[in-house]
């Protein structure tokens, strides 16, 4: 129940998105089609979800008992790094059609405050360990919910007519912003 | 020293357009300006603007109006 309870609320109540302003810049970068959205919001679910468990365990049995705490923000970076390259390394090989449509988004998932925020969130919160890896999934899952919500309407966006200045990023911001509005009303819902 | 001057260039128009929309915001949302109330203590604001959705709409339009003022 607990976890349903912290599922719900990473997934809708609190998206990462639309309620917190976390990783934007990916989320207009690459939602101009589903199927890069969607290998974007894989590759995060998969970053954020090992980044969190490492850096987890590297704060409660690393950092707590040498007394280093203070050194969080630079130790946890490192984490994400390292990951990000090893998913760089796979997707070019697996997929390079997907890494080519990716581009500079995929190495900037190392900045990305989503990543680090879970991370850092995740200690803020007091979560135990299953708790932290069941939440970092669930808020990347409310990450590539949001993406691919947004790039299937983009999608339509493109051949609707539209106003000249509105064209491109304006439209979807203002997207953006009804997207946030509707799923404001889960609001209250854990 | 080229990049040097890039960066600062960069760093204040960050600045600048961040305050525009913090003070576009707060003017819409909670009726003040830096922290200066202009409307009476119980006059209804736009409580939109200060939640999520109110900066996402209030950019479109901003990167809108800088689109239309570039083109023309």
């Amino acid at each position: 129940m607990e976890y349903i309870v912290i599922i719900i609320g990473a997934v809708f109540v609190n998206n990462i998105i639309f309620a917190q302003f976390l990783g934007i810049c990916p989320f207009l970068g690459v939602s101009n089609k589903i199927s890069t959205a969607t290998g974007m919001g894989l590759a995060v679910v998969f970053v954020i979800s090992l980044a969190t468990t490492v850096t987890y365990l590297v704060h409660h049995y690393i950092l707590i008992p040498y007394n280093i705490a203070f050194m969080q923000t630079v130790t946890f970076i490192l984490v994400i790094a390292a990951l990000v390259q090893l998913v760089e390394i796979i997707l070019k090989k697996v997929a390079p059609p997907l890494y080519q449509a990716l581009g500079i988004f995929l190495p900037l998932i190392t900045t990305n405050c989503a990543v680090l925020g879970v991370a850092i969130l995740v200690i803020q919160k007091d979560f135990n360990l299953i708790q932290s890896i069941v939440f970092a999934s669930a808020t990347a899952v409310g990450f590539t919910l949001a993406m691919i919500l947004f790039a299937g309407i983009r999608e339509h966006l493109e051949l609707m007519e539209i106003p000249e200045g509105m064209k491109g990023i304006p439209i979807a911001l203002i997207t953006a912003g009804l997207l946030s509005l509707a799923f404001m009303g889960f609001a209250g819902l854990v | 020293m080229m990049s040097l001057m890039d960066g600062i260039g960069m760093g204040i128009g960050f600045t600048l357009s961040l305050t525009l929309l913090g003070g576009i915001r707060e003017i819409l949302g909670s009726g003040s300006f830096f922290g200066h109330k202009f409307v009476s203590e119980n006059a209804s604001t736009i409580l939109l603007f200060v939640m999520p959705p109110g900066a996402f709409l209030a950019l479109g339009y901003l990167v809108a109006i800088v689109n239309k003022l570039k083109k023309s």
